[in-house]
């Protein structure tokens, strides 16, 4: 009864963000995917709290140590307990993920609104910059922005964001293109708006939830990139702890302790999942039409 | 239909260009000289000057970018300075292994992908469709030198199956040539395995809501008629149109595969030449990728221009 009170008392916006937190956790996966993202953030803003030991202290007397009460997932070929390095490398990782989506989607999204709006030889140079960035893969363009940067946490957080920025830029100027027919544009012009306060009040607002779940599937993407770039020896500058250079540390030992290189790539594959699943689940939640598709 | 073709055309030929002036922007931005290491710390500054005139390093930067690409309209790219051979040779040395590991996974990532694309959308919501798409999830979220090292452990260190590293050519031993290839071909398939049947899955859920569908299903066709003949054939299209993007992905790819198993092609190429600051070689292989991946969407779009009239409008 009390139930029925509350909700009958729901405003429309309530309403509407209870039917998006509804669609929004949905399933089982995304459930757990979100609780995983959850304890990642947890662990790596908690990181030095959270952590058992020091994750550069190097202790050679317990050097590629197996599982145990003292070091839960052992130590390295320096000692190091797993563990920790694991719960700081989640700081890397998920820094890595979120200031690269951040300088992709803010550059991206700049550009695509100017590609868009403005049009003409303007469209055109963009999008052919953008189409020739994409052209080239992935891996070797972030290997050649890595290696002129230099390796370290600001530099490949810049490079991945570089590598990534022409999908959000395609993406806001075919949103652009479709807004900027609409009345309340036209209508806006004629009011005498400025081209820049029609294009940012009017325009932007709208092109921001498609790259929104953009931005949340391109954060598992970085986190992989991050780690290709650190396995190949092009990423964060060790001792810190990252979960590709780990994997590739681990390598070298792998027949007699494969747990050293198995261990960090659960925990890559745990957290490029739980942002996939949650990005699927966005898109799905902001358009009803594609719910289930995926 | 033409003038769709021309404008294409157009495009492609302009991002190429843009391709050139980035990849020889970006090697000419990276530190270090690369004769400097190609030489060692022992080099006399006579050396490095000999070298560099050598290379043609000496010019301004417009002269050399003129050069490269006068040479590479004449059919030639130079030559290595890591290797002390023409681009071209070591490229064709290269590019079989490369093949050899990216030919087969795209073959292999296409057909299965678009087959358990059709399986769990016309299987939605079944055990079978949460089963397949749960572990597509996790294979894109794999990296895969992980899914490599796995199999290593396993097939390579364990029960000894296969060979843990290295590559034997075909004319050498068919069967070691064979064996070398079975474990990079499964990582590289993976990945793009399963992307392919996560987009055959809604590409395929998008079409089978469609009224034509329900209009095949009414006139009393057969259930594998609609789903092969009406569905798939029209869910195909934003799988095909991916394809040139694959291609690159694909050849990517192969920088971290190639490194993992220790194969002597494109890929490992690129990593050394990069590293090593080798020009030519990287300039010369970037451009061979990317105007694959040009060739590949610039083919792909006339076709289906040709095919479904939306995207020639568009």
């Amino acid at each position: 009864m009390k139930k029925e009170k509350e909700a009958k008392v729901l405003t429309p916006a309530q309403e509407r963000r209870k039917q998006f937190l509804d669609t929004f956790f949905a399933t089982i996966p995304v459930r757990i995917g979100f609780g995983i993202i959850a304890v990642m953030i947890v662990c790596a803003v908690f990181a030095p709290l959270v952590a058992p030991y020091d994750p550069y202290t190097q202790d050679l007397t317990n050097m590629l140590q197996g599982m145990s009460g003292a070091h839960f997932f052992g130590t390295d070929a320096l000692g190091r307990d797993l563990l920790s390095r694991i719960i700081y490398g989640a700081r890397a990782s998920l820094s890595v993920g979120l200031v690269s989506t951040l300088i992709a989607g803010s550059v991206g999204i700049a550009l695509g609104l100017m590609a868009g709006y403005l049009g003409k030889w303007i469209d055109a140079v963009i999008m052919r910059v953008m189409d020739a960035m994409m052209s080239i893969p992935v891996v070797i363009l972030a290997l050649f922005i890595g290696s002129i940067l230099g390796k370290g946490l600001g530099n490949i957080m810049l490079c991945i964001g570089i590598v990534m920025m022409p999908g959000y830029a395609r993406m806001t100027r075919g949103q652009v293109l479709s807004v900027k027919q609409l009345d309340y544009v036209t209508a806006g012009k004629i009011s005498g708006a400025t081209r820049m306060k029609n294009a940012v009040k009017h325009i932007l607002p709208n092109c921001i939830a498609p790259n929104l779940v953009l931005a949340t599937m391109n954060l598992g993407t970085a986190i992989l990139t991050e780690a290709g770039l650190s396995y190949l020896g092009m990423g964060i500058n060790p001792p810190t702890a990252s979960w590709g250079a780990m994997v590739s540390d681990g390598y070298r030992y792998l027949q007699e302790y494969p747990h050293i290189a198995i261990i960090p790539g659960i925990f890559i594959i745990l957290t490029v999942w739980a942002f996939n699943v949650c990005g699927d689940a966005l898109r799905d939640a902001t358009d009803p039409r594609l719910r289930g598709t995926r | 239909m033409g003038k769709y073709v021309f404008k294409r055309l157009g495009q492609s030929l302009i991002v190429v260009f843009i391709v050139t002036v980035i990849v020889f922007g970006l090697m000419h931005l990276l530190p270090g000289d690369p004769i400097q290491i190609y030489l060692g710390d022992t080099a006399t500054e006579e050396q490095i000057a000999y070298y560099t005139k050598q290379f043609g390093l000496d010019q301004p930067l417009p002269v050399q970018y003129i050069r490269w690409i006068g040479g590479l309209f004449k059919g030639e790219m130079g030559r290595s300075i890591t290797y002390s051979i023409d681009v071209k040779e070591l490229l064709l040395r290269r590019v079989a292994s490369t093949l050899s590991v990216t030919f087969p996974a795209f073959v292999l990532a296409l057909l299965i992908g678009i087959c358990l694309g059709v399986i769990t959308s016309t299987h939605r919501g079944r055990t079978l469709d949460s089963l397949l798409t749960s572990i597509a999830n996790v294979g894109i979220a794999t990296p895969a030198f992980w899914i490599g090292m796995i199999l290593v452990y396993i097939f390579g260190l364990k029960l000894k199956w296969l060979p843990v590293q290295g590559y034997i050519p075909f004319s050498e031993s068919p069967s070691d040539y064979i064996k070398c290839l079975v474990m990079p071909v499964i990582v590289l398939t993976l990945g793009h395995l399963s992307s392919n049947t996560r987009q055959t899955r809604s590409s395929m859920l998008e079409v089978i809501s469609q009224d034509y569908i329900r209009t095949a299903r009414s006139k009393g066709l057969s259930e594998k008629t609609v789903v092969y003949k009406h569905a798939l054939r029209n869910a195909l299209i934003p799988i095909v149109t991916m394809m040139g993007g694959a291609v690159g992905a694909l050849l990517g790819g192969t920088v971290v595969i190639e490194n993992l198993f220790n194969i002597p092609g494109v890929g490992a190429l690129m990593l050394t030449a990069i590293i090593n600051k080798d020009y030519m070689v990287v300039q010369n292989v970037t451009f061979v990728i990317a105007v694959a991946v040009v060739i590949c969407n610039l083919l792909i779009d006339i076709l289906y221009g040709y095919i479904d009239p939306r995207i020639r409008v568009e």
